[in-house]
């Protein structure tokens, strides 16, 4: 961003002080934007220090380090509950090895007491033992602080970031302040490499830079000295050794070498102390280590090195006088420091964060409370900690939860990829890391260091080489030679919506139109569509020249799609949105939400089966009332019937196939109810699935009634007169426990409305030109989507045209049209499919159109027209609604042709 | 003494409503019928009626728990119901492929049983 961002106060510094003053500034009507140099919070000190709540006695009373102590460690039982943070309040031990040692004790017995430090005792040797057991035999005796505890000081910090973010605060990461904007003694914003930020209150909790961020602003009251201190910690698999925090009688210049658990069971010891130049030295030394290693076994003399994973150092930010250094600049209004923040800081940082909100309210700030204030945070169930069925029920809720992906820690790709996605996201390796634990453990990332990586890249979106470690430029990797890795969207030649006979004749039509890349996407577990479930043979007599079950016939499909290794499938994958500019959005079981961009789309989502509502039968609303195409599946696919007494209403070719088969299973279906005067099915499907079985059809009948409470116990049929009333005296019942519904089919073209598709009011389809093309250039469309075919074989010619045509728009190599004719819809027709023509130079061939009549006729003229010109005359026998007419138009015809074509059935005269 | 059926002809979407009279077993009269396949349609399916079986049969292993299949050839229209009866409580074993045979000669026809997809193994 270039502008200028306005707010209340700034803040400077993501650590745990930062954050927490973000956090309780977070409470109050204000905007407030928090600044960090890193790309992550819980960078600097809050990052590597021991992770201890100290109780309070180690400050001298009076002191802010004292009050704050106290103050913060009773402020974290209640963010305990609020924020869910990680903590365990394990006690301390301040262990004295001789009688020197043993006076210390009573020095800090007696100063927790000036503090307020409840329940401090001093612990005789004895009583050490079973404590303790593994403390060195010359402890003689120790302090006890029961009030002492462990945190996660990753855990603490995010807490209070994403409690603020979630309060409406602004963290921004990969900021750091170069400059401090002042006006007339008071500050007036900070510059940034990304822009100025303006704010009239600036609070320095830059840790051990706050010395650098004061002198910004002229100010040279903040001195801060970085003490490093290093650490060894160990494998979680090491029986720990300590139950409580374990400190030696405390030094001048730090509280000593430290043995203590973390709060996910590791044993930790540390920290030396010795002041550094840099505050950017986090090495750690041989020399150092050994010091920390020696001084750890003063009190745990038998410890393994063993068991050993890693090693660090933090920086202390360590203020001139050691006390904390929090009040506003004597140089500059506006501007003020939480600085200084040492051990205990980390106790101490709501506490902080509670002093510096006074201190702005003094210094002007108005701060008016809100009422809508959130103190809870979302909590992250971890996969590791949960029983069986807890672990079943986070499958359940996202299915990443099944791949492991830090197999030391059992972290899933769930949870690293919330992190990713969370309120303070992760963006680095450390980030998910220190939030998910995945490289914590014995491998240290070994395994899943690079497969964390991937994940990053592929949830934002950037090559690998862009993923870092932690800091501004810790990249990882660098690209190898060669022609460079894109991390943008996936593009094909052509993608197909449909893995339906449809969808799969489009995919190879494409690739006979010469695309190079097809990508086939299907929402349901397998290829083939509704052919699965339609188990009957009577399929492929025009493709293949012989009769196919509905399974065969998509397996031929299938298999031919499968052997092209140029067409790519995806299933339980669910296209959720086409733009104009073909750019697919999908979400499936494998890949998530996504987008992949095309050079031209086919529609091939086929078509749904109406409802009950849609029709609007009144009665009782029980179980064993579907519509006969989810019957089917449930019968043909899974195994279990609707009902054992059905009645049919429709008599599509659905209906009666159903009434079939549900005979042949054992059911006894009472009837096929049609409200036309004429069934809707073919006559094969009347003769040999009604008449065969003595299944009754009723024509001019409707059902007026469905009855059950549980289940349907019956349904009343009447005849309807012409105009389709029912006729209420010839009411009859007929007691069955299951109503199919078989009322028609409607292409689902949700989707195409969305790209903006123009459909066709009378087929609910996109209206098309003889490619297939719809309204939305490179967007084409075929099978039941545009319009309800009743033969396979007609869908997989026309998907074919399709799939061509898709080709050849990627390719840029679709004629261009010269002009454009409708295809009118005349007396006697339903709708023609296309509903126009291009005329393109060199046209050649025929074009094949595909109609219904509107009303059965016998011996009628079909004939087509243009501009008072003959394209086409011819008898038909007969014509049906229910049988879909097809006719072919010489194109050297339509070449000089300039007036709408229009098609017509008429009765011979 | 002849009978007399009303028949649908199927083959073509006029639909045909024709009379048969039959006598022993044969074809003695007909009428209805305006081309010759109505009329051959009309004569087999007066004295042999044969249909194609589907159905499904149960798959153990699969990642499906149904197999749909078919009849290699049309059987006798009267065999069908008991041979779908029958065909319930066959077991196969995943992976099958399309045209595999699931039960060869079903109820002693020369007409076997064959699988309508492939029906690959489950994993887990």
């Amino acid at each position: 961003m270039g502008g200028t961002l306005k707010t209340d106060v700034v803040i400077i510094g993501g650590g745990v002080v930062g954050t927490a003053i973000a956090r309780e500034l977070s409470r109050y009507n204000l905007k407030i934007v928090l600044l960090e140099r890193h790309p992550d919070l819980c960078m600097g000190t809050s990052r590597a220090n021991s992770g201890i709540l100290h109780a309070g006695y180690d400050a001298v009373a009076g002191t802010k380090k004292a009050t704050l102590n106290v103050r913060g460690n009773l402020l974290y039982r209640q963010l305990e509950s609020e924020l869910g943070i990680r903590l365990k309040w394990v006690g301390s031990l301040v262990v004295a090895l001789d009688h020197h040692g043993l006076a210390t004790l009573e020095e800090l017995l007696e100063r927790g007491k000036q503090n307020g430090v409840p329940k401090l005792e001093i612990v005789p040797q004895n009583l050490l033992r079973t404590m303790e057991p593994y403390l060195t035999p010359e402890a003689i005796a120790a302090l006890w602080a029961p009030t002492a505890g462990i945190v996660s000081p990753f855990d603490a910090t995010l807490a209070f970031a994403e409690s603020a973010v979630q309060n409406g605060a602004t963290v921004l990461l990969g900021y750091e302040v170069t400059e401090i904007l002042i006006k007339d003694g008071a500050v007036i914003g900070v510059t940034t490499k990304h822009g100025d930020i303006r704010a009239s209150y600036i609070v320095n909790a830059a840790g051990v830079h706050a010395g650098q961020v004061a002198a910004l602003a002229g100010d040279d009251s903040v001195s801060i000295t970085p003490r490093k201190g290093e650490y060894l910690l160990f494998d979680t698999s090491l029986e720990c050794a300590v139950k409580s925090v374990l400190f030696p009688t405390p030094t001048k210049l730090s509280k000593g070498i430290v043995v203590g658990p973390t709060v996910h069971g590791n044993l930790f010891i540390g920290p030396n102390a010795h002041n550094v130049n840099s505050p950017d030295d986090l090495s750690t030394t041989a020399s150092g280590l050994s010091e920390v290693i020696s001084g750890a076994r003063k009190l745990l003399p038998n410890i393994s090195l063993n068991s050993v994973i890693t090693q660090f150092a933090g920086l202390r930010a360590v203020a001139e006088h050691d006390d904390f250094v929090i009040g506003v600049s004597p140089v500059v209004r506006g501007l003020i420091h939480a600085s200084g923040i040492q051990s205990p800081g980390l106790t101490a940082a709501p506490a902080i964060a509670e002093v510096v909100t006074e201190i702005l309210r003094e210094a002007g700030l108005a701060l008016i409370p809100k009422t809508n204030f959130l103190p809870g945070r979302q909590q992250r169930p971890s996969f590791r900690e949960q029983d069986p069925l807890g672990r079943k029920r986070l499958f359940a809720q996202n299915p990443l939860h099944g791949r492991i992906i830090c197999r030391c820690e059992t972290v899933t790709e769930a949870e690293i990829v919330g992190e990713i996605h969370a309120l303070c996201p992760a963006h680095t390796l450390d980030g998910l890391k220190t939030r998910t634990r995945a490289g914590m453990g014995r491998c240290q990332g070994g395994f899943c260091g690079p497969r964390v990586s991937s994940l990053l890249a592929r949830e934002l979106d950037v090559p690998l080489n862009a993923i870092r470690k932690d800091k501004e430029e810790s990249f990882l990797y660098f690209p190898r030679r060669g022609a460079e890795l894109e991390a943008s969207p996936l593009h094909y030649d052509v993608v197909v919506i449909g893995g339906g006979p449809a969808g799969l004749a489009a995919g190879l039509g494409a690739r006979q139109g010469g695309a190079k890349r097809v990508l086939i996407i299907e929402r349901d577990r397998e290829l083939g569509g509704i052919l699965n479930q339609c188990i009957h043979n009577g399929f492929g007599l025009h493709r293949f020249s012989q009769e196919l079950t509905g399974p065969t016939y998509a397996q031929r499909y299938i298999d031919m799609v499968r052997a092209d290794p140029a067409i790519t499938v995806v299933l339980d994958t669910t296209v959720l949105k086409v733009t104009p500019d073909r750019r697919v959005s999908v979400s499936g079981s494998a890949h998530g939400p996504t987008t992949v961009t095309a050079g031209a789309v086919v529609l091939a989502m086929g078509c749904r089966e109406r409802t009950r509502g849609a029709i609007r039968i009144p009665g009782d609303r029980p179980a064993g009332v579907f519509t006969a195409g989810a019957a089917q599946r449930m019968v043909n696919m899974e195994g279990y019937l609707p009902g054992r007494r059905v009645v049919v209403l429709g008599s599509g070719d659905i209906g009666l196939i159903m009434a079939r088969r549900l005979t042949l299973e054992g059911a006894k279906v009472l009837g096929v109810v049609e409200i036309m005067p004429y069934s809707n099915g073919l006559t094969r499907n009347i003769v040999q699935c009604l008449e065969d079985f003595g299944v009754p059809l009723y024509l001019s009948h409707t059902i007026v009634d469905v009855r059950g409470n549980d289940r349907v116990t019956g349904v009343t049929v009447a005849r309807v007169d012409a105009n389709r009333i029912p006729l209420p005296d010839s009411e009859f019942h007929l007691d069955c426990d299951c109503l199919l519904l078989s009322v028609g089919l409607i292409p689902e073209n949700e989707l195409s409305r969305d790209t903006g598709v123009r459909l066709d009011p009378v087929t609910l389809g996109p209206v098309v030109d003889q490619y297939r093309h719809t309204s939305v250039p490179g967007v084409f469309a075929a099978g039941n989507v545009l319009h309800v075919h009743d033969l396979v074989d007609y869908v997989s010619d026309e998907s074919a045209i399709a799939g061509q045509s898709a080709a050849a728009f990627a390719a840029d190599r679709l004629p261009t049209a010269c002009a454009s004719l409708y295809v009118r819809a005349g007396d006697g027709v339903k709708a023609v499919v296309p509903q126009s023509v291009v005329i393109v130079p060199h046209m050649g061939g025929t074009i094949r159109f595909y109609m219904r009549a509107a009303i059965p006729l016998r011996r009628c003229i079909l004939s087509v027209t243009s501009g008072g010109r003959k394209l086409l005359m011819r008898k038909l026998p007969i014509a049906k609604p229910s049988e879909m007419i097809v006719f072919e138009i010489d194109t050297s015809a339509l070449e000089h042709a300039k007036d709408d074509i229009f098609v017509s059935l008429t009765e011979e005269a | 003494m002849s009978v007399s059926r009303k028949l649908i002809c199927i083959i073509c979407p006029l639909g045909c409503v024709g009379d048969v009279s039959m006598r022993d077993g044969h074809v003695v009269q007909m009428h209805g019928y305006v081309c010759e396949r109505g009329k051959n349609y009309a004569v087999a399916e007066a004295t042999n009626p044969l249909r194609m079986l589907t159905t499904t049969v149960r798959v153990e292993g699969g990642t499906l728990p149904l197999l749909p299949v078919v009849s290699s050839a049309p059987l006798p229209k009267d065999s069908v119901a008991a041979c779908v009866c029958m065909l319930a409580d066959i077991v196969v074993s995943a992976p099958v492929r399309e045209g595999e045979i699931v039960y060869p000669k079903v109820m002693g026809l020369n007409v076997d049983i064959i699988a309508s997809r492939n029906l690959p193994a489950r994993a887990l």
